[in-house]
Formats: C-alpha cells, structure tokens, sequence
C-alpha cells in the first residue's frame, strides 16, 4: 500500500515535497506536491475545496462510486515506454474512484499504486492524493513550471509572417503546433529520456504523409538513448545523427511553428524536447539551410531572387578567401596588371605570406564573432566598434595585415552569415579551402571541391540524399528549391523525402 | 531505416546510375578532348584535323553501336553475368580476360590524359608545377571517388554537368573570331593516309562507349511513379502495385516490369547515351573547325588549345582575364571524366579478381597510374610515347572487347528482353537481380525509389 511518508523518503530533499493534511470522511487525506513545479492554488481549488464540498454533502448524494472498469491508466497519453501498468490494482477502491469520477476538479486525473510512478508524476509537477487506508493514489494533473511566454525567436525573425516561436514548454510547443496543423491524423508519441532529468520528448508527425520507417527509426534511436540527462535538443540530436563525426548536420532545426508545420506538411518529423525552444525536424538536406521562412511571405520573384543570392553568398563564403590565396600566391599571371600592382603594393612589406595573412584575418573575425554573442548587448556594440577599428584599420595603418586581406575576409564573413544554421560548417571549410589553395592553388582547389562534392552527394540523412533536389536532380523540387512557386503549383510533395502520399493539392 | 534495410538498399543503390546522369557524364567527355589532341591530330592532319575528328567519331559510332546491341539483348547483365550464362566457367574464364583487357586500357588512358592536364598546369595555370603535386592529390580524389562507387559519379555528374556545359560553352564563345575560310583550304592537302592514320594513332582519346560497356547492368530509369489521377482503377494499380512492389530504382530489366516498360525504359537509356556521345563529339568537331580557322597549318604548335584559342579573343581584351574562369571550369570537366575513366579501370580490376573491395583495387590502380610516368617518363611527351607504342594493342582491346560482347549479347533472344527470369538462375552472379527484389520487398516509398541509387 502507497503511503504519503513513503513517497517521500524517495526523495533525498523530502523538504521540498509540500504535503496538505485534511480530514475527509473521517480519514486523514494528504495532498503531495514538488515546491515550484506544482500550482498550490490549484490544489487547493480543485482538490481540497472539492472534497471538503463534497463532505459536506448529504450522504446520499455521494453514493458509493461505480467500481469501475479503471480507466485510469489511459488517459495520461501515451508514454515511450508503454503505459505505466505495474502494480495496478484492478479492484480499485470506491473512494478514489469516487474522487476520481466525481469530485475532483481536473481534467487529467490517474490511479496509481506504484510508487515510482507516483515519484516520476511528482516530479513532473503533478499533485497526488492520498487518503489513508486506500491501496490507491490519485495523480493529479497539477503542473505550473516557470516558462518563457511565446515570443518571436531571436534565432529566426522575419519581416512578415508569423512572430510566435517555441518556448520551454513541451506542452506549449505541441499545442502551437496543434493549432497549425488541425488535423486527426496528426501523431504525438512520447518518451522520457535521461535518468536524472527524467525529460519528456515528443515526436510529432502527421500519420499517412510521414514514413513509417523514418518514424520507427527515430523512435528507437530515443528510446535507445542512455544518459545522465537531457538538457536540450542538441543534446538528442547526436543520437539521431546517422553520422557522427561528420562537419555536416544531419538534423535540422527551427524555432517556429508554422516553419515545424510546414515542414511536417512535407513529411518530416519534428521532435520537441521538454526544456528546448528548438524543435528538430528529420530527414534533413542542405538545402533548407538555404532557405528562409520569410521566402514565403514575400513575391516570388523576389524570393527566388533572394534565394539565389543566399546560394551565390555560400560560394562566396566559401571560396573567395581561397581564391584570393591561389592568385596572390600561385597565378598572379592571371590577375590584371592593374589590380595586381595594387594588391603587391598593399601586400608590400607584410610580415605573412597571403595565406597566413587570411588565416590571421579569419581568425580574428572568429574570435570577435564569439565575443559578440556573449557580450552584453550594451558592451556589444563597443566590441563591434573596436574589432573593426583594430582589425580594419590600425592593422592595416600598422603593416600588419593588407587592405585586400581584410576586405576578402570580411566579404566572406558576412556572406557566412547569409546561411546563420550552417555558419559554423562553412567556417570550417573556407578555412581548409584557404590551407589547400596555400599549398596547391586552383588545381588544390578544384580537386578539393571535387571531394567535397562527391562526399555531400553520397551522403544521407535517414536515406535521404543530403544534396537533393540537386544531386540526385529532383526536377519537380527543383518548384521550391531554388525557385519559388506559388502554393497551387506545388501540387505534389517533395519527391526528396520520403512519402507514400504525395498529393497536396487536388488535380 | 535501420543498419540491415540500409545496408540492403546501398548494396543496390551504389552501383546504379541513370539514363540522365550517363548523359551528363558522356556529354563532359568532350573536355579531355580538347586540351592536346587538337595539336596532335593538327602534327599529321594539318588543316583537316576535323576530318581526323569525323573518322574518330565514326569509330565512336560503331562501338557505340555495338553497345546498343549488347544492352538491347542482355544490358540487364554486366559483361561477366552475360558471358557466365552463355558459357559457364569458361565464359567467366573469358570475361575476366575481357575486364583484364579493359582495365590495362583504362590505365592507360588515364595516365595519358592525367599527364596531359600535368602539362596543362604546368604551362598555362601555373608557372611551374610538380608531378607528384599533380598525381597525387587527383589519384587521392579517384581513390575517394572510386570507394564510393557508381553512386558518386552520377550524383556528382548531376551538379558538375551544367558548371562544366557553361565553361566549355563559354570557352567556345571567347574563341569565336571573325571566319577565315582561308585557313580551311586546301581541304584534303594532308592527304587521306596522315589523316586516317593521325586519327587512329589518337584513337585514346575517344572510345567514351567503353565507359558504357563497363556499366552495363548497372542502368536504371524511372517514369513518374504516381499519377495524378486518382480514379479508381488508377488508385487500385497504385495500391496493388506500386506501393508494395515499387517499380523504380531498380535496374532497367527488373523482373517486375513488364515488357512495355522495360522495352520504353531501354529505348530511354539508349537515347540519353546516344545524346551524350552526340553532344561530345559536336562540341569537339566544332572546336576543330575553330582550331583550323584559327591557326591553320600551324596548329600543330599550338599546344593547350582550349587555352591558345581564347587568347586571340576581341572581348577578352576588354575584359581582361575573363577567360580563367571557364578554362578552370573545363579544366574540372576534365578531371571529372578521368576520375570516370579511373573508376572503370577499378570496376574492371576488382571482375578480374571477383571482389567488391573497390577501396583496395582503388588504391592498387591509383599506384599503377603514379608508376608509370616514374618509369615512363614524367612529361607529356613520355608519357605519349609510352602510349603511343601501345596504341595497336590498345586499339584492338577497343574493337574487340565490344565485338566480343556484342556478338554474346545477340545469343540472347530479343524477344525475351525480360530474360532476366531465365538466365537470372544461370548468371554466376545473379546479385543484382536479388537485390533489387529485397529492395522491393522492404516496401520503399517512392522518393526512396527515386532517389535511390544513382539517382
């Protein structure tokens, strides 16, 4: 039998379970909950004053309870790992059921014997009911977290469309969903990761569009997942990853509903992490890094105008500081003469060779790039003014660096932050680009792309090819890829993901 | 898609490649044609190197012809399947000589043009370039590109293509000057027998339907794998059909197509090849006659055309260096097609000694190819006399290897074009059929049919 002292021996803090004594029916109740992850009004409203109510009731009025065919278990959604059936007692008792049926104010409400069970509800914020002789407790849906309110996400904003954004709160992030997708064929399956942190997380994804595959897969790489605890989304994005180690994300992310919806509507599965802002949504390919949700709220034309200067920014990002390099350093024959005297004057008497110069120059913009995502925003702008003063002049008036290495370094910084979710690969890259151009100048160049090139097209994302609709060439993504179509032209889903239904629009 | 449906899938879907994507790889084939072959066939030939161009581009009609045969009758087979279901041990005793032949022909041909681009750099990218600079990292990328398989070509074809198709367009264009009929005349003066005879001494630089023989088998096409109809019958077919058995991403005669399908499947495949080789051998004759027109008979001189013919450009000097860019874009079409043509000397390595391991061989050919400028020579002109005291022998591999499997293919009826069900039980290696069933069975959805494998 469950008793409150019980319970609460569990917990090494046993100060921090709140206990409410009150009599009913002659027998002592006790209502448990967790200080700050549990509503005391709450209790008090639609536990406690409903039962003194109910006391205070003729007799008859009360009745005995049905016995019941115990529902109870059912219908606190479904949980990863099955239903929470040990220890149940079948035969349950006529007072909590009582309770349950009639008396208790809450929408959500549950039997429960097993105490592990009863210490996972509490520790989720719900509120349990004991009335003493009974074998049974009652869980009571009770949760009030401190959470962020929706807002439009710092990460993702945009000058139309919609502002909400993922908060904390897995309930919240559902239901902004829910309300997008209005549909019965939309899924939620649930799991509870990490040994210590004990963290929800849902899948969503919409029965019939998403592959049943995909979604088996990623159930059991997070039911699989054994750790101490999940902090954040980033933290199961590893365990979804089909390839660890590799430079290129496998998962994408997004801090937007309607962005989550959209993509759902495409056939991927979002997954949502109690904790997290960020939802994860999979397969992924390259190309939604490419694109912005802003794309869809503006003219086509304009748009696909946009989307190809993203695309021109990544080739930028990437190659102008290692063309720069292979010319200063390997074909100065190809540059006008012009311009090649004013690069050999700039470069006059430097204490590095180009290559090293851009390394230098690449660094730094990294290093001040840290420092202004943790400077305080009113410090922020101070750093701003000094990184530019330092590295864009008095390097310069020094003889420390060229004016031409810094104006390369940061054209392609800015082209980097063009495509804000990959900033981090391309970073990479552009540095290794500039290493080979050092050493073997455009051939270094070409044979480098070439393998970078041939690894992005054989990688895959939950088999889906990481450089679709590109390569393999998806003539009909290509609507969306690249090119912006209006909605009644994108009959189809996207061929790139994996999809046993592919109409969108009736014919 | 867990570890073993993954792994069933990639076993299919790394040796696959499409009608389009062969177009894409043929049509770049132009580029290593146009670096030192004009001036080698312009030392013989003089102004009627284009003539060289047509007679070569005949021969590359009749193998490719031969090779319309062979797929028509028995493409569902690669050349060892075709020659173990016709004469057992023997037949793959004798395929092994065949892709022994094949592979030794590719390693030639891709130390020959792999020195020609060394040439290339060192005379007109660089100011002075290394061997091993040159060899290595190319061989790093052939090695990497080969391990991947058939898979990373055709992917790779997809987005090269139209970068490589823009630089040579580009080239062409800058090349342009005002037409000088002058320079074309005499027509003939070199006389029939130098320019049969430079043709054929160059005969290397063609033979892109090799490439074709090497994948046969290995083709696969699609058609639009739902209609947008959704009437009854049509949701019915789907439903019994497509949904549970897809029809995609699978070799062009796979058992579950019918007749029809594999018949209009085949016809698109031997149309996409037969363009691409068309596209190649156009832009090559074309820049021929730009050669002549530009250089008359003087070509022979003239080394790096593609970057010789520019240079004579009207925009260009108003523009500057504008020619760069294309040339290095046709300079990475050309690597593109060696690493083509280094995968086949792989592919044809690892039939010889019945394995898959493609990273070893990869490895193995790579080594060889490094090799052979070190005792041959490391310079273009070495490089080329080696070859060049080859070239009958490497020319009869180029005749006969198709005549032999052409003439294996016309045993099989053509009236069976699904004969997969018959010889699939005799074929040595019946694997591919097996795989593309155990791909089917898996119930894949049509983006996974579509993408899959190389495409």
């Amino acid at each position: 039998m469950v008793t409150p002292n019980k319970l609460k021996q569990l917990f090494s803090d046993e100060a921090s379970v709140i206990s409410r004594e009150f009599l009913y029916l002659g027998k002592t109740a006790t209502v448990l909950c967790l200080d700050t992850v549990s509503s005391k009004d709450n209790i008090n409203l639609f536990i406690v004053k409903p039962m003194l109510d109910a006391q205070a009731k003729p007799a008859a009025s009360q009745g005995t309870a049905n016995s019941g065919k115990g529902s109870g278990k059912g219908e606190r959604g479904k949980q990863g790992s099955g239903e929470s059936g040990k220890g149940q007692n079948s035969e349950s008792s006529s007072i909590m059921e009582h309770l349950k049926n009639s008396v208790i104010l809450q929408t959500e409400l549950a039997l429960e014997s097993d105490l592990q069970e009863l210490k996972k509800a509490l520790l989720m914020g719900d509120a349990v009911l004991f009335v003493e002789g009974e074998p049974d407790a009652l869980v009571v849906d009770n949760k009030e977290w401190a959470v962020r309110g929706i807002a439009e996400p710092p990460t993702a904003a945009v000058l139309k469309g919609p502002r909400e954004g993922f908060n904390e709160n897995l309930k919240d992030n559902i239901s902004l969903i829910r309300r997008k997708i209005k549909s019965e064929k939309l899924v939620v399956e649930r799991a509870v990761v990490g040994r210590y942190t004990n963290t929800n997380v849902a899948v969503m994804y919409i029965d019939g569009i998403a592959d049943k595959q995909i979604v088996k897969d990623v159930m059991r790489r997070i039911n699989e997942m054994d750790i101490d605890g999940i902090l954040d989304s980033a933290y199961i994005t590893k365990y979804l990853e089909t390839s660890r180690y590799s430079l290129f994300k496998q998962v994408g992310n997004t801090e937007k509903p309607d962005v989550a919806a959209g993509k759902m509507l495409e056939g991927r599965i979002c997954i949502f992490v109690d904790g997290s802002p960020i939802a994860l949504t999979v397969p992924f390919i390259m190309l939604e890094d490419l694109q912005s949700p802003s794309d869809y709220f503006t003219k086509n034309s304009r748009a696909t105008m946009i989307r190809g200067l993203r695309i021109l920014a990544v080739f930028m990002a990437l190659y102008l500081p290692a063309i720069y390099v292979s010319l200063v350093e390997h074909h100065t024959h190809v540059i006008k003469f012009r311009f090649l005297l004013t690069i050999m004057n700039a470069s006059a008497n430097l204490p590095l060779s180009p290559k090293h110069e851009i390394l230098v120059v690449v660094l730094f913009f990294e290093i001040l790039h840290e420092s202004a995502l943790r400077m305080p925003r009113h410090i922020g702008m101070a750093v701003s003014v000094v990184g530019a003063l330092v590295l864009g002049e008095t390097a310069v008036r020094a003889g420390m660096l060229s004016t031409p290495a810094v104006m390369i370094a940061a054209l392609s910084g800015i082209a980097l932050y063009n495509v804000p979710d990959a900033e981090g690969t391309f970073s990479t890259i552009r540095i290794l680009f500039v290493i080979i151009a050092g050493a073997l100048g455009f051939y270094g160049l070409i044979i480098g792309s070439m393998m970078l090139l041939v690894y992005l097209a054989t990688f895959e994302s939950y088999s889906v090819p990481y450089l679709a609709p590109f390569s393999p060439m998806v003539l009909h993504d290509m609507k969306d890829a690249v090119l912006k179509s209006n909605p009644d032209e994108l009959t189809e889903r996207p061929y790139s993901i994996p999809t046993k239904n592919r109409q969108r629009v009736a014919p | 898609m867990n570890k073993a449906t993954q792994k069933s899938t990639n076993s299919i879907s790394t040796d696959v490649i499409s009608a389009r994507q062969i177009f894409f790889v043929l049509a770049v084939g132009c580029t290593v044609k146009l670096f030192m072959l004009p001036s080698l066939l312009a030392g013989g030939a003089f102004r009627d190197i284009w003539a060289s161009v047509l007679l070569l581009l005949a021969l590359e009609g009749v193998l490719f012809g031969l090779f319309v045969v062979a797929f028509r009758r028995a493409g569902h087979f690669n050349i060892q399947q075709m020659f173990s279901a016709r004469f057992g041990a023997v037949g793959g005793i004798v395929a092994k000589i065949i892709y022994g032949a094949l592979a030794f022909y590719f390693i030639i041909k891709v130390t020959l043009l792999l020195s020609e681009q060394y040439y290339f750099l060192d005379q007109v990218i660089y100011r002075n370039f290394n061997y091993f600079a040159t060899f290595i990292p190319f061989l790093v990328l052939g090695v990497y590109m080969a391990s991947k398989g058939l898979r990373a070509i055709a992917r790779s074809a997809d987005i090269l293509f139209f970068a490589i198709a823009a630089g040579v367009v580009a080239m062409l264009t800058l090349s342009v000057v005002r037409v000088n009929i002058i320079n074309f005349l005499p027509i003939f003066a070199s006389g029939a027998s130098n320019i049969v005879k430079v043709a054929l001494d160059n005969h290397i630089y063609f033979g892109s339907s090799l490439v074709l023989f090497m994948l046969l088998g290995a083709f696969k096409d699609k058609a639009k794998p739902y209609s947008t109809n959704f009437g009854y019958a049509t949701l019915r077919k789907e439903i019994l059909t497509d949904m549970d058995s897809p029809t995609e991403a699978t070799p062009v005669f796979s058992e579950r197509k019918n007749d029809k399908e594999k018949k209009k499947q085949s016809k698109r495949v031997v149309k996409y090849t037969g363009f691409g080789l068309l596209a190649s051998g156009l832009v090559v004759f074309v820049f021929s006659l730009l050669f002549v027109n530009l250089f008359g008979g003087t070509g022979y001189t003239q080394h790096n055309a593609i970057a010789q013919t520019v240079k004579y450009s009207l925009p260009l000097q108003f523009i500057g260096g504008l020619s760069w860019f294309p040339l290095l874009l046709v300079h990475l079409g050309a690597l593109f097609y060696i690493a083509v043509l280094f995968y086949c000397a792989v592919h044809s390595a690892t039939f010889v000694f019945e394995t898959r391991n493609l990273s070893l061989f990869a490895v193995g050919v790579g080594a060889v190819i490094f090799i052979i400028p070190l005792v041959a020579g490391t310079t273009f002109a070495s490089v080329y006399a080696f070859y060049y005291s080859l070239r009958f022998v490497l020319f009869g591999i180029k005749v006969v290897a198709p005549l032999a499997v052409a003439g294996v293919a016309l045993s099989f009826s053509a009236s069976r074009i699904s004969g997969s069900r018959e010889s699939a039980s005799k074929a040595s290696a019946s694997k591919a059929g097996e795989n593309a069933n155990k791909s089917g069975e898996n119930a894949k959805t049509d983006s996974e049919i579509l993408l899959g494998g190389g495409s």
